[in-house]
């Protein structure tokens, strides 16, 4: 030790090595970039680079030759016989089938397969539409679409096709709802609280099958792409609330109340039941937007250099604020959670 | 990725230095120290940090919006010395901020400093190009004037204000803004197209530098992220500027040549740390890397080898990057590049059946093994 005394072992064993904390030691000339190697190698030891790369390859190639594809569908579009459409799209799509059915579901290769066999029914439909001009609206070949790839999707346990699947829908809804002509202007806006709802649903699913155990389902991004798209949807009707309340139709007011409602219901759930700080945090965020909207419209809109002062104050505020309780309840959270 | 991390304690770490000699005994008490202290310091998580840049982006647009209205500072002198002092004012509160004794006080001066500091770039940066002959009315017609003055607060403040946000921010518009000025100057209209592959060229020498040198302090990964980013813009930006300025026939050979030969150097860099890669498989990968330049989009290639330095590195920003970059890319491939869709159809499929066949190499080879 040549006489050198060491520090008080325990928080050094009670704190876990870091890319960041190596990073910062090499950065104050404290370690050589020989000793940052040695721990960063120590750190991320099982770089397994030709599974890694295997999977990369099989991802972006099928990615690519899908989307080659469809280009080659759209450019050859009036050159092509019924016949070659037809053949030519059931035997890609059989063979994506037959490959997903080689390799297997356990395997990604098998899983990506199926993915493409999903979006391959869908160019199929689109081809069938155009090419027997059936007059349907395009919802239909979205809900159809939908309808068939559910059970494909319900066996895969393949998060991305889940994401293909929900947008299918979400597209499928919105299309439905503005080409049957069922709403009325009042009731404009009342798609967005269905599609809130819709979402919703599906993050209560993915709330309880995770808690249940599923495995595919509990990344943190599974969670985040059904958050962020229901505080989208909700913030529209809210906008709209803010910036002209006389004109407000029921619909804006169903919004607005499904607004407050599902901003206190994620606070709650992703504060207590289900603590998740990143959930808090976009809740949170949402909510300062929705001020912020407030103070524009009230404020900014004013157009002097008062406003533009005092707007620019109230910000700070605001996210001071919003930057303060996120800290306490990460703080807290830590306490509880761990 | 968090599969291949493992956990390590900071003693365990401090101890394997000291047993292979990287750090002399003496120095275990200072860097112990070093390492208790770091964790007290308010390292801000991701979302806080977000949530600051946002917050300190919206105010600093109304406070300049008042600044603009109000022509309190309205002499280029003004500006300059308004610049500084909101930039001086942003580096006591971030000294303030480390200090601070309670979260609520930290937020403050954070968000604060951070807001300041925009301000004070922005009056500044304005200031120099008008006190340089610039009338205000004109600065989107003379970006080189307001390049000069981004380069030269970048410079003087990227050493003394550690934030990340700003250090990546202030980098990215720096080398946009170059791309800009490039593509809009008027005087070396011949040379305009050189000047772009020579800009594309550097910025890929640099980002190589900082993200593969080992002896890069960490103060440059926002400016190597930075780098990264304006490449990727640069990327899809190239075809949509060629037509603008009306360059017949432009191609992309040499940024598909640059890119390539950086794909086969990131496969080398990478066997370099993969046991189970030799020589046979880096001759096949190499070769499938250049049938790929030949054939493939300079997008797809670039977004490749974002996600292999991202592996090799275990960075996940730049696997993000990279991932995210490919459907953006096809996106724009769709609707950019002058030339049909068949042939773009032709350069997908075979992109992917090269792919394909590189990941049937490795199922022959039995390399593509879970360890």
């Amino acid at each position: 030790m040549n006489g050198a005394k060491r520090p008080n072992i325990d928080p050094l064993d009670s704190i876990l090595g870091t890319r960041e904390m190596v990073e910062d030691l090499f950065s104050r000339n404290l370690i050589s970039a020989e000793a940052k190697q040695h721990a960063l190698k120590s750190l991320y030891p099982n770089k397994n680079w030709g599974f890694w790369i295997a999977r990369l390859l099989s991802a972006i190639g099928i990615t690519l030759i899908l989307t080659g594809i469809i280009y080659f569908f759209a450019f050859n579009w009036t050159k092509m016989s019924t016949l070659f459409k037809f053949s030519s799209i059931q035997i890609t799509l059989f063979a994506t089938f037959a490959a997903s059915y080689y390799y297997g579901l356990q395997k990604l290769s098998g899983k990506i397969f199926l993915l493409s066999a999903s979006i391959l029914v869908g160019v199929f439909l689109a081809v069938f539409g155009q090419v027997y001009q059936t007059g349907a609206d395009s919802y239909n070949l979205f809900l159809m679409w939908s309808l068939l790839i559910l059970p494909l999707v319900i066996i895969s346990r393949f998060t991305p096709l889940w994401v293909i699947w929900l947008s299918i829908s979400n597209i499928c809804l919105i299309l439905f709802w503005n080409q049957t002509g069922s709403y009325d202007s009042p009731g404009e806006m009342m798609i967005l609280s269905y599609l809130a709802l819709f979402n919703g649903v599906f993050l209560i699913l993915r709330e309880y099958f995770s808690i249940k155990g599923i495995n595919w389902l509990r990344n943190r991004w599974t969670r985040m792409i059904l958050i962020i798209p229901i505080l989208i949807y909700i913030f529209i009707p809210t906008y709209s609330f803010i910036m002209d309340p006389k004109e407000a139709t029921y619909s804006v007011i169903v919004g607005v109340l499904f607004s407050a409602i599902i901003h206190t219901i994620f606070y709650i759930i992703y504060r207590y039941k289900l603590p998740d700080i990143w959930s808090v945090a976009i809740t949170l965020f949402s909510i300062c937007i929705i001020l912020e909207t407030i103070f524009y419209k009230e404020i900014f809109l004013k157009n002097n250099s008062i406003a533009y002062l005092l707007m620019g104050s109230l910000t700070l505020i605001l996210f001071t604020l919003a930057v303060f309780l996120l800290q306490n309840i990460t703080k807290k959270m830590k306490k509880t959670h761990g | 990725m968090d599969n291949s991390i493992k956990k390590i304690t900071a003693k365990e770490l401090l101890d394997s230095w000291i047993n292979l000699g990287l750090v002399p005994q003496s120095e275990y008490t200072h860097l112990g120290n070093t390492i208790i202290s770091q964790q007290q310091e308010k390292t801000l998580p991701l979302y806080l940090r977000m949530l600051i840049s946002i917050g300190a982006l919206i105010s600093s647009l109304s406070f300049i919006s008042f600044l603009y209205i109000s022509k309190i500072v309205y002499l280029p002198s003004e500006k300059l010395l308004c610049g500084i002092i909101l930039i001086g004012l942003a580096l006591i509160l971030r000294i303030l901020s480390k200090e601070a004794s309670t979260t609520i006080k930290h937020s403050i001066f954070i968000q604060t400093s951070f807001c300041s500091m925009i301000v004070g770039k922005i009056v500044f940066i304005i200031g120099f190009a008008t006190a340089i002959g610039v009338p205000i009315t004109q600065l989107e017609s003379k970006p080189w004037e307001v390049t000069l003055g981004l380069l030269l607060i970048t410079a003087i403040t990227y050493n003394i204000y550690p934030l990340f946000i700003d250090r990546f921010l202030s980098t990215l518009s720096l080398f946009l803004l170059i791309y800009i000025s490039i593509s809009g100057e008027f005087y070396f209209e011949t040379y305009k197209k050189t000047a772009l592959h020579l800009f594309y060229f550097i910025q890929i020498i640099i980002a190589a530098t900082l993200l593969l040198n080992k002896r890069i302090k960490s103060a440059y990964i926002p400016l190597a992220y930075a780098i990264v980013c304006s490449l990727c813009i640069t990327t899809i930006l190239l075809e949509p500027t060629a037509k603008v300025l009306n360059w017949n026939n432009y191609n992309t050979i040499f940024i598909n040549a640059i890119l390539t030969f950086s794909l086969i150097a990131l496969i080398y860099w990478a066997a370099k740390d993969a046991q189970k890669l030799k020589s046979q498989p880096i001759i096949f990968a190499s070769l499938s890397a250049l049938l790929l330049g030949i054939i493939s989009a300079d997008g797809l290639i670039f977004s490749l080898c974002l996600m292999i330095l991202g592996y090799g590195k275990q960075d996940r920003p730049l696997l993000l990057i990279g991932a995210v970059f490919i459907p953006i890319f096809i996106f724009f491939y769709y609707y950019n590049l002058d030339i049909k869709l068949i042939t773009k159809s032709v350069i997908l499929i075979g992109s992917g059946l090269i792919l394909l066949v590189a990941r049937g190499y490795l199922n022959i080879k039995k390399l593509d093994r879970e360890a």
